[in-house]
This record gives structure tokens, sequence and C-alpha cells, in this order.
């Protein structure tokens, strides 16, 4: 098998790579946010609840995970095991990588000031407009550099789909690599999560830019 | 592999879940909506709490004989019976029943205004755009304002002065519902804003209708730092009170014209000097177009430089007859520019009078010792 046909083979994956990729952080960004909210909570027991889904979330691999949403559901409601895996993955990626954005959230209201909550009170602003049109923009601007790691981090563990044998391009690239007794597609594959990272880096150095027109 | 248990068993425990999730919601709505009227009030939650309590158990219970039962069902004849479905709907019935005999409760407890003792209304002054009465105010053990009462006339300065800790910031967050009483009455323009029933404050249910009687200044500014100075001003006229975005425009560029920043309109807060900003913060308040506007010791965060172009602000606002309610450590300028002066020590009023009198010939020992050490400085 010619290099050629090998990188052929793995961009074949790379679309599912993708679909994951865009798929968990469309889920993900919200869920956290949702889940932030909730530990912000001043019910005690919704806060509980939040805490702890962030810390098992958080306290377990994400391959334990990929495994338990995918054949979880059989072992418990006797539901077949789906043929599309994608739905398991994304929702496994989903829910582990929003614990981890709920926690960067977090941060980010924490380090607001409570001035701004106070200022925008006094003036008479709803609680949902307070949220979306002060605390949010601010928000986002804060957790820009510690959300562009974990989205970075997310690229590379879209190769953890390979415990389900999810289809995507890192398992395309071991199958061929155990067939052909040949280290060159992991190679391929590092190259591939490069240049990934090397788009994601940029474009969220664009946003960061053009976000940074005024000084906290 | 077989799996470990039957589908319906699956089925019972996500409607465990969601029965969780409505009354986790249900809950936290009544918290929010208790927090926001009653302060304190805990006991009307009791039999919510009940029922949070209870129905998870029923339903854990119900779980548990249903799934032995549902076993053996299936051993028989492999499919649900019309059993499953009456449990179901009971289980739903008893829920539901829970839930109303929660609000009906809650609506019993709740505690309205209109039940508001006639005696308040006698102490509320309706030609007062601000009345404050007998209001007491704690953190923990500290006790910061301890009994405070006062008037503020239309068209009238208020300078309130006192040592650090008196509790002066304190009473203007108080009033401008940034923080809530333990008891007591305030009232603007004679409607009452917040009372006492039975020893424990209530505030009255649309609270916004009397943010937009009143404007608070910062001591740090507090601007939207994202926004430019005009969206600063123009962003609550237009999305909260839903007036016309031009006539807006057309006002805000007035009121800044009118304070020389007509420049700055499209600058961003961080490009201003903390003057600037301050003066913006004053002109933001001054577009809701408030009745009183109050002003929480507003160059304490100053240079002594830029003290000054502030202190015009607030000394023209003076004389176009704004009322005005001033947190000050500038004595010098509490005595030119207010028409009483309130000086408070230790979560009381200690004297209440003339700028002149207070100043100049104080007859009471404390406001005489805090003067005297202030000059010393």
């Amino acid at each position: 098998m010619t290099l050629l046909n090998i990188i052929v083979k793995m961009s074949e994956g790379l679309g599912k790579t993708c679909a994951i990729f865009f798929l968990t952080l469309l889920f993900a960004i919200p869920l956290g946010m949702i889940v932030a909210s909730l530990r912000g909570s001043r019910f005690k027991v919704i806060s509980a609840v939040a805490r702890a889904y962030i810390s098992i979330l958080r306290g377990t691999p994400l391959m334990l995970q990929l495994i338990a949403v995918t054949y979880g559901p059989y072992y418990l409601f006797g539901f077949s095991v789906s043929r599309n895996k994608l739905i398991p993955v994304v929702i496994a990626f989903t829910i582990n990588y929003a614990s981890y954005f709920a926690e960067i959230y977090r941060s980010g209201l924490d380090s607001m000031p409570v001035g701004q909550y106070e200022a925008a009170q006094v003036l008479g602003y709803s609680k949902m407009q307070t949220y979306f049109k002060i605390i949010l923009p601010q928000v986002i601007r804060r957790i820009l550099p510690s959300l562009t790691n974990e989205i970075v981090t997310l690229v590379k563990d879209t190769s953890m789909a390979f415990t389900v044998s999810y289809q995507e391009m890192f398992t395309i690239g071991k199958q061929i690599a155990n067939s052909q007794t040949s280290f060159v597609p992991f190679v391929v594959a590092g190259v591939f999560y490069y240049v990934f990272n090397a788009l994601v880096g940029f474009v969220m150095g664009r946003v960061e830019k053009r976000m940074s027109y005024y000084k906290i | 592999m077989t799996p470990i248990c039957k589908r319906n068993i699956g089925i019972s425990i996500l409607l465990s879940f969601v029965t969780f999730g409505i009354y986790f919601i249900y809950w936290e709505y009544l918290l929010v909506k208790n927090i926001r009227t009653l302060k304190n009030d805990t006991s009307s939650c009791t039999g919510e709490m009940l029922c949070l309590v209870l129905v998870p158990f029923y339903n854990l219970y119900w779980w548990y004989t249903r799934g032995k039962f549902v076993k053996d069902e299936f051993a028989a004849n492999g499919a649900s019976s019309a059993g499953n479905e009456i449990t179901y709907l009971l289980l739903g019935i008893f829920g539901l029943a829970i839930i109303s005999m929660a609000i009906m409760q809650n609506d019993f407890n709740s505690l309205e205004l209109k039940s508001a003792s006639d005696k308040s209304r006698n102490v509320v002054n309706s030609d007062s755009v601000l009345s404050v009465s007998n209001i007491q105010k704690s953190f923990g053990d500290n006790h910061v304002l301890k009994d405070i009462s006062f008037h503020v006339n239309k068209g009238e300065v208020v300078s309130v002065i006192g040592p650090s800790g008196s509790g002066k910031s304190t009473l203007l967050r108080c009033c401008t519902f940034l923080e809530t009483i333990d008891s007591g009455i305030i009232a603007y323009d004679g409607k009452i804003a917040a009372d006492t029933v039975n020893g424990m404050a209530v505030y009255s249910k649309d609270l916004n209708e009397f943010r937009h009687i009143f404007g608070l200044v910062f001591q740090n500014f507090n601007l939207f730092p994202h926004y430019t100075v005009l969206k600063n001003m123009m962003d609550a006229p237009v999305s909260v009170m839903k007036r016309d975005k031009d006539e807006v425009r057309e006002e805000c560029m007035a009121l800044l014209e009118k304070m020389d920043l007509a420049s700055k309109a499209d600058s961003y807060p961080c490009e201003l000097s903390g003057g600037q900003q301050q003066r913006v913060s004053i002109v933001r308040a001054l577009a809701m177009k408030p009745e009183i506007l109050f002003f929480d010791e507003p160059t304490s965060a100053l240079d002594p430089e830029l003290t000054g172009e502030v202190l015009k602000v607030i000394k023209q606002l003076a004389a176009e007859k704004m009322t005005m309610v001033i947190v000050t450590h500038e004595m010098q300028f509490a005595r030119q520019v207010s028409d009483r002066v309130v000086f408070m020590d230790k979560g009381i009023i200690i004297e209440e009078g003339d700028p002149e009198e207070v100043f100049g010939n104080t007859q009471n020992e404390r406001t005489k010792q805090f003067l005297q050490n202030y000059n010393n400085q």
C-alpha cells in the first residue's frame, strides 16, 4: 500500500472525525453553560447534582464513558446497539466535554465583578437581559483562551472513538497499521491532527483578536 | 449475554428522573420567587420540601416492587400488562395532587403588600420623593443600620456624611434594593416599595417599576466595558423601557453635549480617564430620566485632580433642581452643594440639618469630634 493510498483511505474517515468535533462543540458548549448555571444555583440540591455530574464525568476516563454510552443501553434496557455509532459517540463526547466547559465557564462567571450585576440591576435590566447582554459577552471574552485549549484537546480526543470501533480517521489508520504492519498511518494521523489544530488555533486567534477591542 | 433487567424497569428509572427533574425546576422557581418577594421566609416551603422528599421515595418503592413483579410477568407472557399503566396513572395523579397542594399552600402563605397595615401608610409622606422609616439591617451579628428614618423632598440635595463603617453606603444600597432590609419601610413618591409585615420585610412584586424612579452612581463607575459610551447610555432606555431608539439617541447626544463628552460618544470606557468615566456613569443614570439620583462616594476612586470635574457636574445638576442624595467624604463640597446634611455614625442618624448649622456651629459632641478629625487631616 503506497503512502498516497494510505492518505486517501484515512481521509475518508476525516469526515467522521469532523462530525464528532463539530457536533460535540455544538452541543457541549450550551450544555456546559447550563451545567455551570445549575452549579451556581441557590438551591443546594440542584447545585449538588451539577457538582456530582462534573465530578463524575471529569473523574472517569472518556474511553469508559464512550463504552458505557454505546453499550450501556443494551445491558440496562435491552435496546439493541445502534448501527450508527455517531449518536452514542457524540453523546459521550458531549457529556464529557460539557463538564470541562462548565468548569471553564464557571471560572469566567466567578471572575465577573459584582458591580456589573449591580449596575444592570439598578438600570432595571431583567435577569435574562443582564445575562445575555452584559455578562455573557464579557465572560466569553475572558474564557476564550482556556476554551481554545479545551477545543484543541477535543480534536485530539476524537481518536478515542476507536474504542467503540467507530470508523473515523484514527480507527482506519490503526486498522491499516495492523494489517500492513506499518508505522506510516500513525505519522499521517499525526500530521492530520496537527494541521487540524493549527487551523483551530488560527481561527480562535482571529476570534480573540476581534473580541479584544476593549480592555477589562 | 442477556440484558440485566427488562425494558420496563429502564423506563421506570427514566420516569423517576423526569419526576425528579420536574420537582427540581418547580422548587427552583418557588425559591427564586420567594427570595424576590419574601425575605428569609422559608416556612412556606415546608410543603414543597415534603413532596420533594416523598415522591421520589414513593417512586423508588414502586420501582422496587414493580420490578420484582414485572420479572415474573415477563416469564409468564413476556409483555407489559394493564397493571403497569394503572400504576403509572396513579403515580401521575399522586404527583399532580402534591404539586397542586403545594401551589395552594404557597398562595395562602404568600404575603401581599395589599395587606400592609394602615399604620405604615400613615408613616409615608406622599410629598417626598423618597421616604424611609425605621430601617434595620444587619449582616450576621453586625448591626449596620439601626432604625434609620429620613425623607428627601423634591428638588432637594441631601448629603450623607460620617466616618467609614457608619452605614452610609449600606443605607444607599438598601434604598436602591441592592441590599434587602430586615425591617422598615421604603417608599418612593408615596408608593410603598418595601414594608414590614409581622416583623419581616416584604418587597413589592414590581420592584422594576420603582427602579425607574431612581438612578445610582457607583463609586467605581461600573460602566459596561464592552459597550461604547453612547451604547452604555442608550441600552437601558431602549431595551428596558422599550423607548424609541432614535429619540433616545437624540436625547443622549444632547446630554453628552451638555457634559462636554460628545466627542467621546463612540469611545469605549477603557479609553476614558477616571473623571470622564464617572461623568459618563452620571449621564448613563440621567438617561433613564430618574426623579432622584443617588451618589455612592462618586469621587472616592478618583485622583484628587479629577474630582473637580465630577463635582462640577453634580453642582450643575443641583442648580437644575435635580433631587439628589450624595454619600461623600468631600466635606467642603457637601457644605456648598447640599440643602440638608445628614450625619451618620454607627448605624444611626446623629444629626440632620442645614449645612451651615451642621458644619458651622454644631451642638452635637460626636459631630464636632468628627469634623475636627476631618479638618486636622
